[in-house]
């Protein structure tokens, strides 16, 4: 009874209530002003501004704006990829091909192997007679696939870990920190190369060693910033006036550990894509006739000295798309961490 | 400490159950005939179950026994094998953890004392693009770039070795690997000590030993840097870690005969005891440095105390 008739007096617009619990944990600073007498609107007006706030920021931010550009442009070769590359990635030309194009030259042998440059193949061909620009676009979408669906994992898997042993405390708490004690101290490129060797090789399985090595730190994050969120006032609050833990956890908790876990995203995927490049590199990645650019880097150092773009090329693309992601990351977390703003 | 021996138990029983989970074993690529496999397995002990298999090679491991290679080096005890190729791995690791720590605390202080400065942003955009270039990529084109380039115009003596490592080559073989290796953790600790350093900065104690007319040097190293050290210690832990056991594109790219390049191949062939010992023997070494590094803290900031129970 007393909870209905208190409603309307916290909430005379109908703004919900974690919207001033956004408020609150966005701008620290903000902490002292008094949330209850505040009319409805103002918190509302408050609470989208932390947003609003934090992508003014961002759109400031050259690097970052530039970063994100990049990042839209990969997304949308790796989406269209079957239509940008003019050939299939896997398929290995041959002499009757490029005789038929015309490439051969008038005397000496042909070769459909290391050709270079030219309008038929855009980028030349690699050592085994496949068009580098088909193969440069194809990478794109597996990196991006990559990086995108094992950050998605990590989240499914340490979000909801990091909520319950942050908030509950106990025996799940005891067991998560123990499993990510363990996990801390196993060098992670080891058990990554271990998990593959174990599931083989397959791009399924590069998902889940990324995403069984990357799991815990985040699970470890979420855990933390529940703690430090979880004996806040409005979280006390909500608990006196009779929301259940569900409620709790989710409409007044989760949002407001939203940022730190956001900008532990953006700079995951390019770590995710870092990872599979290099375990393509170092030849357990993607299985072979799958693009991939790590493993194009590694394919091409034996010819390195006489075609140097076939490592330029993947090189390039992949250094270009991490720069795009940690560019935009740094300016994303400059932009929602007021705290950072100087 | 009890901490310690739960979390090397545990890593030991994860690789072993990973390990053990792996389709086929050391030997069932050999093309031999199905008894002969088993009476291999037999003398290895292979052939007993998984736990008391397990047991075993703790109680071994207790006793310094990291027993024998199945596939890589037949009959080789593992100790050896690891030893050798860690010598390499750790000079590797130590030089590059030098080199990020004079390049990394040089850079993150100099963008700090000059803030908003040309020598900021460079600095901090510089350190951004050389955390995302990967290992690999950076190597191969310094390699293509040392090859193609660099040494066609250098004197005959200076040449720069192209991979392999200090006992063949002499210390010009470090200067490529090191750079390559130390390039993102430097990255990192420049970003990282700027960022400690700036709010330091700003504190009452700095403003005073300004206003007490000390010189700028003394005032950066001795008032600022040392109090803006503590977030930087324990990422420097990680990173030391990261250096020694993460050289293996560098050993890779370059030809080093390291430890690294060694576990990839007994991945492989499913050389158990090989996997095994590196994945101990590399936890043991994150755990040691972490453990260190909360010594250190002690040190660094004497308000920290180990005898009081921690929050």
């Amino acid at each position: 009874m007393a909870r209905e008739e208190n409603q309307p007096l916290r909430d005379p617009a109908g703004v919900p209530a974690h919207d001033s619990a956004l408020d609150e944990s966005g701008v620290p600073a903000r902490r002292a002003v008094p949330v209850l007498p505040t009319v409805g609107g103002d918190v509302a007006a408050t609470a989208n501004s932390l947003w609003s706030d934090a992508w003014l920021r961002l759109r400031r931010n050259k690097l970052a704006v530039g970063g994100a550009v990049v990042i839209v442009l990969i997304i949308l070769v790796a989406i269209f990829a079957d239509l940008i590359a003019p050939y299939d990635p896997a398929f290995q030309f041959g002499v009757g091909d490029v005789r038929k194009a015309g490439l051969c030259p008038a005397s000496g042998r042909c070769s459909a192997k290391l050709l270079p440059v030219s309008s038929h193949f855009w980028l030349g061909t690699d050592s085994l007679g496949r068009d580098v620009f088909s193969r440069l676009v194809h990478g794109a979408r597996v990196s991006i696939s990559v990086g995108l669906i094992s950050q998605l994992l990590i989240i499914l898997v340490g979000v909801p870990l990091g909520l319950v042993a942050g908030y509950y405390g106990r025996w799940v708490d005891y067991l998560l920190m123990r499993v990510t004690d363990v996990m801390y101290a196993f060098p992670t490129i080891l058990f990554a190369i271990v998990v593959l060797a174990v599931f083989g090789q397959s791009f399924l399985n590069i998902l889940i060693a990324i995403g069984l090595t990357f799991w815990p730190p985040m699970a470890r994050l979420v855990r933390s910033q529940v703690l430090s969120v979880r004996e806040k006032e409005y979280v006390e609050a909500a608990r006196a006036i009779g929301v259940k833990d569900r409620g709790i956890i989710f409409r007044h908790i989760l949002p407001n550990i939203l940022s730190p876990v956001i900008v532990s995203i953006t700079f995951g995927i390019p770590f995710a894509i870092m990872t599979e490049a290099f375990l393509s590199f170092l030849g357990i990645g993607i299985p072979v006739p799958q693009p991939s650019w790590g493993s194009m880097v590694s394919d091409a150092r034996q010819y390195m000295r006489t075609d140097p773009s076939l490592v330029i090329f993947p090189g390039l693309a992949i250094s270009l798309t991490l720069f795009a992601f940690n560019f935009f990351g740094d300016g994303l977390r400059d932009a929602l961490d007021p705290r950072t703003r100087k | 400490m009890i901490g310690l021996i739960f979390v090397l138990l545990g890593i030991a029983a994860l690789t072993f159950t990973l390990m053990h989970l792996a389709p086929g074993s050391p030997f069932s690529s050999e093309r031999l005939p199905a008894a002969a496999v088993e009476r291999i397995n037999a003398s290895y002990g292979l052939d007993q179950p998984l736990p008391i298999q397990f047991v075993k090679y703790i109680w071994g491991l207790l006793h310094g026994d990291f027993s024998i290679s199945y596939k890589q080096q037949v009959g080789a005890e593992v100790r050896d094998i690891i030893f050798t190729g860690f010598a390499n791995s750790f000079q590797l690791g130590i030089l590059a953890f030098a080199f990020t720590i004079f390049f990394g605390l040089l850079l993150g202080v100099l963008a700090a004392v000059g803030q908003n400065t040309w020598l900021d942003y460079s600095t901090m955009t510089l350190s951004l693009a050389g955390y995302s270039i990967p290992n690999f990529v950076l190597g191969t084109l310094l390699l293509l770039f040392a090859t193609t380039v660099l040494n066609p115009i250098l004197p005959a003596g200076l040449q720069l070795p192209i991979g392999g490592w200090l006992q063949q080559y002499g210390p010009g073989a470090a200067i490529l690997p090191v750079l390559v290796l130390s390039l993102r953790p430097t990255s990192v600790l420049a970003r990282l000590t700027r960022a400690s350093m700036l709010e330091v900065i700003r504190q009452d104690y700095i403003r005073t030993a300004w206003s007490k007319g000390l010189g700028q040097r003394v005032v950066v190293i001795r008032h600022a840097l040392r109090n803006a050290l503590l977030p930087v210690i324990t990422v420097l832990g990680d990173e030391l870690g990261n250096l020694i056991t993460g050289s293996i594109v560098v050993e890779q790219v370059f030809v080093i005969n390291g430890l690294g390049q060694q576990f990839v191949r007994s991945v492989q062939d499913l050389d158990y005891n090989i996997i095994m010992g590196t994945t101990i023997f590399y936890a043991f070494i994150v755990v040691l440095i972490n453990l260190a590094v909360d010594i250190l803290y002690a040190f660094v900031d004497p308000r920290i105390s180990y005898t009081k129970a921690r929050a």
